[in-house]
């Protein structure tokens, strides 16, 4: 047994670092796999890789995005991630000139770990970062065959002159890492192709220096992102003026990589309010209502969308008139947050609209999250609520076409079929329990949406239709959340003129406001 | 060995491709083809009438394409895909006459051929050598990906002019050349860095976005047939957003006047006129004698509750391009509103006999409204008519004339009801317009299905536009503006 740890003992440590990463993602943060997921859909289409192969970084995009919509399975993403994460580690060591010091080779996975704190680094880094270590490897290989002629350095010249541009445009700027192990003057190659390149490319000399496809903001300088491939460089090459591995270094480096792995295990790096919402944002997207109360009754949700997605899930379980103060709220605001130019923000209101009936809100909403992802991508989650709402209003073409584009996907295929079949079909499509319940609900006199009079719509929607019983909660208890007494009188004596609706809070509330009067 | 293998490989594929037609089974209808380009009419330049067979998969498309002064073509494969040169030297040989299409379909094994159809290739030029148009998606507030772009009509070339990924958050719209020559361009920059941009024989100016005076944007621009001057409104736009199904978004002004803006001074020129309290003034144009100002008002309405009273008609005021002065009377030439309509869009044909415009139930962002239709007013008889020849059933909206008045260039929901798509047509000396043809694609049915943009505010271009976007880009975002003055 000793001597088959010793024998493949770095195997192991390379292993061990798969399996951390894969139970740091399955188990800790499966949701923001999901999350991730959501903000891009992977087309198997001839024009999908051709508008990606034309950008600089194009081929690490494409890969990297192939490789994202596995994140759909938390399972299948956290190994992909594993797979990658440990790619690295091994890419690193294998360009290290000295090989003493294997821990030291785990450096830029480490950093690689904290820097996916940040949801907006794509994987697209990582795959630039792969192929620029492999590509390294490869030279540096092929340069230990050739030895160090004088006459060589011509042929390192041929191999920069169309190695560099054509690694650029598969990769990016990380073609800076591999021009550095070429020759050193082929960095400077390489940043004069980049800037040649930015005058024919639509967009600004910053995001093409910095990778159009490396981060999902191309209004933030991600210099978290430059760091990695600088220590790469570190480790390979600076490595051998360490002092010689003995025990106590090897203990002392072991000891360095244990602390900052842990440190990320808790959450180092990782925004835990951001990490929280991407929680509920994935319960709200599998429905789990039960699963939103058990998180909220662990510990109250205080941010504005944890709270929505909090009452979304009370009022889906028709508790909300119940339990809705036994929760931290905002308002009315809780129930309904107004609209914000962001991703997340949007995508959840628009879910409340959904399930209320607001049926054209709702896609209003789905349309404006899509076209709110910061690098123009379209996101799977939203086209399909698209092609959701579009079934609902009749307008099949434009559904259909939704749902072709998810015909041509892994994950979302096998309902984009099942829809599709049920297109034009009004009588599968009015016995839906979702569609055939939403098309009641939608309300047939027109008006202009309005932020201000959310209680009135609730009231239009409840007028319209009895049985929409999250209109009702929601009519109900947004005056109380604002604590408009009057308003809430107004309101809760005519639903219970309509209905019989008379919960928890409403009737604490009527008391109480009997009683000051 | 290697090389016969090769060739052995390639004459089995193209073996593969190329069938003989045997013992088609005859039908009697023609074929559905998409985009349908049956009885169209057409420019001799435009690019090849690429389509593909719809009804079910097939295994093979044969067509055959008989010019009726002479000449043939033939295509076969999962879509007529036509040469392009040899399109051309038919189109060009057959000008004045028509093209029949023989269309055969292999389906299970089975060949059946279709009924003929016809094409007329018009005998009036096009004399442009393209389209410029905004892509974008057809949202409501945010916008992702967009830009200008231009694309040649004698193929299937399209050049992006300017995309809003050179300057993160920014939006680009209504491109406008000065009758199709794009020598003199103007188009604007919202978001962030907002201005409106002035390319004038290549030397770009970038014009302050709002002036205080005016209270808002320049919007809308149209050149005075001269060059010298570009008309505009200034609008306070806002979005609404309907509840019930079929219907999106409404656009309204909460106020609008019209201006001629003259970009060798950066003057201002207003009148009181067309910038009336209780009116809104919309869309202004120039009538080709540069004498005319057209342009929409309506009486402003208390937004948002009532804006289904927003109801534009069609005005004119006299302008005088030596003093840049303008007349003392308005008059109403086309009294929407009396009919419970609003008018649009007014755009002159540049021969001086027509206005083109929409009309709609209420407001004036047609393209968000189902019921839009295109209308022609003969400015000589007075009459207006409805163009009942081009229009359907989802929005027609935004057009524009080419130089010889002779086609139109419009966008059109008819295709799936929510993605704009250009189409063409040609006009007679009658002012009868042919049946529009949707803007040839190469694969269309591929391209269209994948398409996730609309089309809008589209022109003819005489020329390819020439714009460094790049160097726009850094103008954009270094927000050095010139300031423009009201005389």
């Amino acid at each position: 047994m000793k001597r088959f740890l010793s024998k493949y003992n770095r195997l192991l440590l390379t292993l061990l670092l798969g399996i951390c990463v894969f139970l740091f993602w399955k188990i800790r943060y499966p949701f923001a796999l999901t999350y991730q997921e959501q903000f891009q859909l992977f087309l198997f289409d001839g024009d999908y890789f051709t508008e990606r192969i034309v950008e600089p970084g194009g081929l690490a995009r494409y890969i990297g995005e192939f490789l994202t919509q596995f994140y759909n399975s938390p399972t299948l993403g956290a190994l992909v991630l594993a797979g990658l994460f440990m790619l690295v580690q091994h890419l690193t060591w294998r360009l290290m000139r000295s090989k003493e010091h294997y821990l030291l080779s785990f450096l830029p996975t480490v950093f690689l770990w904290y820097v996916m704190g940040d949801e907006s680094v794509l994987l697209a880094y990582v795959v630039a970062l792969i192929i620029a270590l492999a590509v390294c490897c490869g030279l540096a290989k092929l340069f230990l065959n050739w030895g160090y002629e004088h006459k060589m350095l011509l042929r390192r010249l041929y191999i920069m002159i169309w190695l560099i541009p054509l690694l650029y445009w598969a990769i990016g700027p990380m073609v800076i890492l591999a021009a550095f192990v070429l020759m050193p003057v082929s960095v400077i190659y390489a940043i004069v192709v980049m800037f040649l390149s930015a005058h024919y490319l639509p967009y600004p000399m910053t995001r093409v220096m910095t990778g159009i496809c490396y981060y999902r903001s191309p209004e933030v300088l991600p210099t978290m992102l430059m760091v990695i491939p600088i220590v790469t460089i570190l480790v390979g090459n600076f490595v051998r003026l360490l002092p010689k591995a003995n025990r106590m270094v090897n203990i002392a480096e072991a000891s360095v990589m244990l602390v900052i792995i842990l440190s990320i295990f808790h959450g180092f790096g990782y925004d835990a309010k951001k990490y929280e919402l991407m929680e509920y944002d994935q319960l709200v997207r599998i429905k789990d209502w039960k699963g939103i109360i058990v998180k909220a009754e662990k510990q109250t949700p205080d941010l504005p969308m944890s709270v929505c997605a909090n009452n979304l899930a009370l009022a889906m379980t028709n508790q909300l008139g119940e339990r809705a103060f036994d929760f931290y709220q905002r308002g009315s605001e809780g129930l309904l947050p107004p609209f914000e130019r962001n991703f997340s923000t949007i995508q959840l209101t628009g879910d409340v609209y959904f399930y209320l009936g607001l049926v054209n809100t709702a896609q209003r909403f789905a349309f404006e999250a899509m076209e709110a992802i910061p690098d123009y991508s379209k996101s799977g989650r939203m086209i399909k609520r698209l092609a959701e709402t579009n079934l609902i209003n009749g307008e099949y073409e434009v559904a259909r076409k939704y749902l072709r584009m998810l015909d041509k996907t892994i994950f979302y295929r096998p309902w984009a079929q099942q829809t599709l079949a049920m297109l034009d079909d009004e009588t599968q499509i009015d016995a839906h329990p979702i569609y055939g319940t939403l098309r009641q609900f939608r309300l047939e006199d027109d008006f202009l949406f309005s932020e201000d009079e959310l209680d009135k719509i609730c009231g239009q929607l409840f007028m319209h239709n009895h049985h929409n019983q999250m209109a009702t909660q929601y009519l109900v208890m947004a005056p109380l959340l604002d604590g408009d007494a009057q308003r809430f009188i107004n309101y809760v004596s005519y639903v219970q003129s309509k209905v019989n609706y008379n919960p928890r809070y409403v009737r604490e509330a009527i008391a109480k406001i009997r009683t000051t009067r | 060995m290697r090389k016969l293998s090769w060739c052995l490989c390639a004459l089995v594929c193209w073996a593969s491709c190329t069938q003989r037609v045997e013992n088609p089974i005859q039908q009697d209808e023609l074929p559905t083809i998409y985009p349908d380009y049956i009885g169209v009419t057409i420019p001799a330049e435009i690019a090849p009438l690429n389509f593909n067979f719809i009804e079910g998969d097939i295994d093979c498309m044969d067509v055959v394409v008989k010019g009726s002064k002479g000449g043939e073509l033939h295509s076969q494969g999962d879509f007529a895909d036509f040469d392009m040169k040899e399109w051309h030297e038919l189109t060009v040989q057959n000008k004045g006459g028509e093209l029949i299409f023989t269309v055969c379909v292999k389906q299970d094994g089975q060949w059946n051929q279709y009924k003929d159809f016809k094409v007329c290739v018009s005998p009036y030029a096009l004399d442009e050598w393209g389209l410029t148009y905004r892509r974008i998606a057809p949202g409501y507030e945010v916008y992702s990906k967009m830009g200008l772009y231009q694309r040649d009509l004698s193929s299937f070339e399209e050049y992006a002019i300017i995309e809003n990924t050179q300057v993160p958050g920014m939006c680009v719209n209504c491109h406008t050349a000065h009758q199709t020559d794009p020598s003199k361009f103007v188009f604007h920059v919202r978001g962030n860095h907002g201005a409106t941009m002035f390319q004038i024989d290549g030397q770009r100016e970038w014009l302050k976005a709002k002036n205080d005076i005016l209270g808002g944007s320049m919007v809308y621009p149209y050149w005075h047939p001269s060059g010298k001057y570009c008309a505009f409104s200034t609008n306070q736009t806002r979005q609404g957003f309907h509840v019930v199904k079929n219907e999106r978004v409404e656009v309204f002004d909460l106020s609008s006047d019209v201006f001629v803006y003259n970009p060798a001074t950066h003057e201002i020129l207003k009148d009181s006129l067309l910038s009336t309290k209780d009116w809104s003034e919309n869309s202004p144009v120039f009538s080709p004698d540069g004498r005319t100002l057209y342009y929409m008002t309506s009486k402003q309405q208390e937004y948002p509750e009532h804006f289904k009273g927003e109801k534009y008609n069609l005005c004119k005021i006299a302008f005088d391009p030596e003093t840049g002065t303008y007349g003392e009377q308005v008059d109403t030439i086309f009294n929407a509103a009396a009919m419970d309509k609003s008018l649009t869009w007014p755009r002159p044909s540049y021969d001086g006999k027509y206005i083109l415009f929409t009309l709609i139930d209420y407001g004036y962002f047609s393209i968000w409204h189902d019921e839009s239709q295109q209308w022609l007013l003969d400015l000589q008889t007075g009459e207006a008519r409805e163009l009942k020849e081009i229009n359907s059933e989802k929005a027609d909206s935004y057009h524009n004339w080419s130089l010889n008045s002779r086609w139109i260039v419009f966008t059109s929901r008819r295709d799936d009801g929510l993605y704009s798509r250009l189409y063409l047509s040609s006009v007679d000396d009658k002012g009868r317009f042919s049946k529009p043809f949707m803007l040839p694609q190469r694969n269309p049915k591929e391209y269209y299905e994948e398409s996730i943009y609309s089309f809008n505010t589209p022109d003819f271009t005489k020329t390819k536009v020439d714009f460094d976007a790049y160097e726009a880009g850094i103008e954009i975002t270094s927000d050095k503006r010139i300031e423009t003055k009201v005389k």
